[in-house]
């Protein structure tokens, strides 16, 4: 079932002389629970192409539905409704609010759409590893946990996309690779579909498939490394090794107790 | 845009500031020089010798050994004009000054001729514009013995009578007092006395000697003239003349303007002051905001070694960029036709005085200008220095702004994240939030105080002239005419009290009050006054020494309390009084029973009160035996048109302190926008609809709405207590009593202006590019 169609999708800006186009006839479907990587040059219109599928800005041309069901994209409050419902965004600056804890973060958002669930916050965080950390301050967390209160946050009001732009941009790789498992791993489970931005292709392996994008024309679109058996056993592994450590560390518990 | 708006905020704020600055100062100096002018023009008499008809010798006899005094004798009596206009015809207070020649206290000519012959009179240009007199008409008068017909050939002012009100009341009023000028023989012989019969006398020594201010009872102002006037008293008492002298801070009409300039001069500069310290503010937290957005770059250039002192002198600079154009605006629209020459043109036309000529004064210009630069400039030092001392190391590793405080978290959070980040936002800059309270409560100290200071007045004037008094019409006549009036009384009107009015003062002090002799005192209804006890209670009648009433600004002016036995003089007599109360009285009074004060007197009435039923009112038969005759309808039309007046006059102060709490209000919105838009986008961005937000920002002002309203609220009470007490004279004396309602209407208008702001923030909010903010650089 697809979740996005853009049908000759065009984003020009300025006129004339300086007429840039953005995006030049897109057109672009994205099936539920793809988790897509768009790659491509600088000034390419990976971003647009984002902001667009979020409804955040407006196309010159072309016709964008959603599960089958058109977005109004000249409406500003249709948009705004529609982000709510579906889209949950994550930021490359994180762009968490200063004055809440990692928890009101989370439920900042489950409080906009009206789902106040105090309980699956907690969840989300904890599930991206931040069991303990709930009522930190933003200023008071890193990067990496910044960034993982963010993806719960967007996750909070359980949106059928998740959309990042560099996400990942701003923090280092080994701190991008964990954030980025920890996106992908939830949003597999919760059979979410992901497009996120990204310059770094080693990251291509976390997508299952990949978009290239080059004058603002969709010029690649590959198979990404999680849909490969190999991705596959990965994560299979991985689900094993983690399901081993809790394991170990259960029977760890237990001897303390023993001991103790 | 957002910046120019705040620049164009804060300019125009200093703009007011000195606008108002020069427009007060400038009006304070204009209308010193204007009555300097007016009384060097018309010679104002330095002192005023008045007393008992007698013989005009009696008088002049007083200046024999003081060859360089000019002195002039005049007659100065009460009287009545009859007026009659399409709607109604009555008879109106009078005052008439019969004239010599007219070198000391002279009129200064409008219209006609000033010299008047048998028949003839000059009549108060006050008048003449209040009653539409014209040169050649003909007017009815009652100068205590029957009716004359009198034409008017001139038109005048006097010195004694700029500030227009009729004796007994402070209110100037053109169509409800008559001044008139005549030849004092001519008035002496329809009055009924001999020719050369006369009660004044005034004095004009060489160049004009300073006097003893009333209100400065510890400090002697005018020791030459003290010195002369005490020798004149004694000169008098060994003559056997029971009168007295006063000097200029004893003639009415001068010492009320005197009075109410000097409160004008007071009050500038701390007005300037209070609008500049609001200015200050505002440019300080302007420059702090701007250092906090600046402060990559100010680490920037710490990194690549720019000093401290480099990067403080530019911030220093801020305070000049916005002052001078906002301080040069301020001049020039004080010295444009709508500053100092509207203010004092609208004053002297309100008072009707003639003569006005608007300068302006480089000297005073230039002070208000640099003070004004001065001032602001101080507010730019902190932040600037805070700027230099920003270590480059401490801003690049902050990439993030601070937690809120733990007692703000523990208070909010129980909340839902919606409002608990409305709270903590407002409090997310404690200094910021706080500036904006106390220049709110700076805006308050002008606008809510003169808003108690005019209620107060108001509520003071209806009670003691309107709610406390039971008769329709007062009159005061000769002791000996009282039993005729007495028994008219009886025959014509529904009820009435013989009353004996009188004055006096307090042994060791000169301020002169009014002593009533009343048939009831009562605080009920019951009578033709009700009293209205502070403090203490009603006298009883017969007593030894006889028990008295004082008024509350008598007690505090005099430090007189309940149960004091005090000593007051009256003429030459010395009498001990019991107080056993202690009223509210617009006037400074002292109330007898009508029996206690006429043996002290030796006469038993010389004025009543009356009431009348439908279709009885006084008739020139019983006004031709008065000499004063008071309508209460009048009295409080009178008072009613200068409440109007004064109204007028409130609203621009009003006005001011409004601008400048909605000036504030906004200049805090647009930072709060300003320093938010990534948060408030952000959210946007996440799903929040314009309205989500217009929530938020609604619960932050009205939060700021309220604390800042309660805060004003405080600010205005405590000013108008400080005014109260400097506006109080022994003439005026304002008790200070909190209109509550007043109270809630300033907190309302905090609170509302606040609320009103939120739109424009909306506005501001609805136009934030969300795709700027989804890739900018923050938090
Ligand atoms: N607001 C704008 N006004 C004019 N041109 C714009 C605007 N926003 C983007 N563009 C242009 O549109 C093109 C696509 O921009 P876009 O931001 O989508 O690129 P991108 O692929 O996200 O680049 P990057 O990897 O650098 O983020 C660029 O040429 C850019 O200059
Ligand atoms: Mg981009």
């Amino acid at each position: 079932m697809s979740i996005v169609e853009l049908k000759g999708i065009s984003r020009i800006y300025g006129d004339g002389d300086t007429e840039v186009r953005a995006l030049d006839n897109v057109d672009l479907t994205i099936k539920s629970g793809e988790i897509v990587a768009l790659l491509g040059p600088s000034g390419s219109g990976k971003t647009t192409l984002l902001n667009i599928i979020a409804a955040l800005d407006t196309p010159t041309a072309g016709n964008y539905s959603f599960i089958g069901n058109d977005v109004d994209l000249g409406n500003v409050g249709k948009m705004t409704d529609f982000r709510k419902k579906n889209i949950g965004y994550i930021f490359q600056f994180f762009n968490l609010v200063g004055d809440l804890t990692a928890l009101e973060n989370t439920m900042l958002v489950q409080d906009l759409s009206g789902k106040r669930d105090k309980k699956y916050a907690l969840e989300l965080l904890e599930r991206v590893g931040l069991k303990g950390l709930e009522d930190r301050f933003p200023s008071q967390m890193s990067g990496g946990q910044r960034q993982r209160v963010a993806i719960a946050r967007a996750l909070s009001s359980r949106p059928k996309m998740m959309l990042g732009d560099e996400l990942t941009g701003n923090l280092d790789s080994e701190t991008s690779i964990q954030v980025l498992e920890t996106l992908i791993e939830i949003c597999r489970k919760e059979g979410m579909t992901v497009l996120f931005v990204t310059h770094d292709r080693s990251l291509t392996k976390y997508a299952t498939r990949v978009l290239q994008l080059e004058s603002g024309k969709i010029i690649g679109d590959e198979i990404g490394g999680l849909s490969t058996i190999s991705g596959q056993v990965e994560t299979v592994a991985k689900d094993v090794i983690s399901g081993a450590k809790k394991i170990a560390g259960k029977i760890l518990e237990f001897a303390d107790e023993v001991i103790g | 845009m957002r910046s120019k708006l705040r620049v164009f905020t804060v300019v125009a704020i200093v703009a007011l500031a000195t606008y108002t600055g020069v427009m007060l100062s400038e009006h304070g100096r204009n209308a010193s020089y204007v009555y300097e002018d007016f009384y060097a023009e018309t010679n104002l008499s330095d002192l005023i010798v008045s007393d008992v008809e007698q013989p005009r010798s009696n008088f002049t006899r007083l200046c024999d050994s003081h060859s360089d005094w000019n002195c002039e004798s005049r007659l100065t009596l009460q009287g009545q004009t009859y007026h009659s206009s399409t709607d109604e015809n009555k008879w109106i207070q009078s005052l008439w000054h019969g004239m010599e020649h007219g070198e000391v206290s002279g009129l200064y000519l409008i219209e006609g001729s000033l010299t008047p012959g048998d028949g003839e009179i000059v009549i108060d240009a006050h008048a003449a514009e209040g009653l539409n007199y014209k040169i050649g008409d003909q007017i009815r008068t009652i100068a205590g013995n029957g009716t004359n017909e009198l034409t008017i050939i001139g038109i005048a002012n006097s010195p004694m009578h700029l500030w227009y009100a009729a004796e007994g009341t402070l209110f100037p009023s053109n169509d409800g007092y008559v001044v008139g000028y005549l030849d004092a023989e001519y008035l002496a012989s329809i009055a009924g006395f001999d020719p050369l019969t006369r009660n004044e006398m005034h004095i004009d020594m060489p160049g004009t000697p300073s006097f003893d201010l009333s209100e400065t009872l510890d400090v002697d102002e005018g020791e030459e003239l003290t010195i002369s006037r005490l020798e004149l008293v004694d000169e008098m008492r060994s003559l056997d003349m029971e009168g007295d002298v006063v000097d200029r801070s004893g003639m009415t009409s001068p010492e009320l303007l005197r009075i109410d300039l000097e409160g004008a001069k007071k009050s500038s500069p701390f007005i300037l002051t209070v609008l500049l310290l609001v200015s200050g503010l505002m440019i300080a937290i302007s420059i702090s905001r701007l250092v906090k957005s600046h402060s990559r770059e100010i680490a920037v250039l710490r990194t690549i070694g720019a000093s401290g002192k480099d990067i403080m002198t530019g911030y220093l600079l801020i305070p000049l960029f916005l002052g001078i154009p906002g301080v040069v605006i301020g001049i020039l629209l004080g010295v444009s036709p709508i500053g100092s020459q509207l203010m004092t043109e609208f004053y002297f036309d309100f008072f009707g005085i003639p003569v006005v000529i608007v300068r302006h004064y480089p000297d005073l210009l230039l002070k208000i200008g640099l003070g004004s630069i001065a001032l602001i400039s101080l507010f730019g030092i902190r932040p600037a220095l805070r700027a230099s001392r920003l270590q480059p190391l401490d801003i690049l590793n902050r990439t993030s702004q601070k937690p809120p405080s733990r007692i703000m978290v523990k208070i909010t959070s129980s909340l839902p994240p919606g409002p608990s980040l409305a709270i903590r936002s407002t409090f997310r800059n404690p200094s910021r939030l706080f500036a904006t309270l106390v220049m709110l409560s700076l805006s308050m100290v002008i606008m809510g105080g003169t808003m108690m200071m005019t209620a107060s007045f108001e509520e003071l004037f209806n009670e003691t002239m309107d709610e406390q008094e039971n008769w329709d019409s007062q009159a005061y006549m000769w002791p000996t005419n009282a039993g005729e009036i007495e028994s008219w009384a009886q025959q014509n009107a529904s009820d009435y009290e013989l009353l004996i009015r009188s004055s006096g003062n307090a042994t060791d002090d000169p301020r002169v009050f009014t002593i009533y002799g009343l048939e009831n005192i009562v605080s009920d209804e019951s009578a033709m006054h009700r009293f209205n006890v502070v403090k203490g209670k009603i006298p009883v009648i017969g007593q030894n020494p006889p028990q008295v009433l004082i008024d509350e600004g008598m007690a505090s002016e005099l430090d007189w309390d309940v149960s004091d036995r005090v000593k007051i003089s009256q003429g030459s007599a010395e009498i001990e009084v019991e107080v056993t109360g202690i009223v509210r009285e617009l006037e400074r009074t002292m109330v007898f029973y009508r029996t206690d004060y006429s043996s002290i007197v030796g006469w038993d009435a010389n004025g009543i009160r009356l009431t009348f039923d439908e279709g009885q009112q006084l008739d020139d038969e019983v006004r031709s035996l008065t000499s004063v005759v008071i309508t209460k309808k009048d009295l409080l039309s009178g008072f009613n048109e200068v409440l109007k007046q004064q109204e007028k006059a409130m609203k621009s102060t009003y006005m001011i302190g409004a601008i400048m709490a909605v000036a504030i209000l906004f200049n805090t919105l647009m930072m709060n926008l300003a320093e938010r838009d990534n948060e408030l986008a952000t959210l946007r961005v996440l799903g929040a609809s314009i309205k989500d937000l217009a929530i938020i920002l609604t619960i932050e002002h009205a939060f700021i709405g309220l604390v800042g309203g309660i805060a004003g609220v405080a600010t205005s009470i405590l000013m108008f207590q400080g005014m109260a007490s400097a506006f109080s004279t022994w003439q005026f004396f304002m008790p200070v009593t909190i209109d509550q309602f007043v109270a809630l209407k300033v907190l309302l208008f905090i609170f509302i202006a606040s609320l009103a702001t939120t739109p424009f923030g909306m506005w501001r909010i609805r136009k934030m590019d969300l795709l700027d903010v989804v890739s900018r650089h923050q938090n």
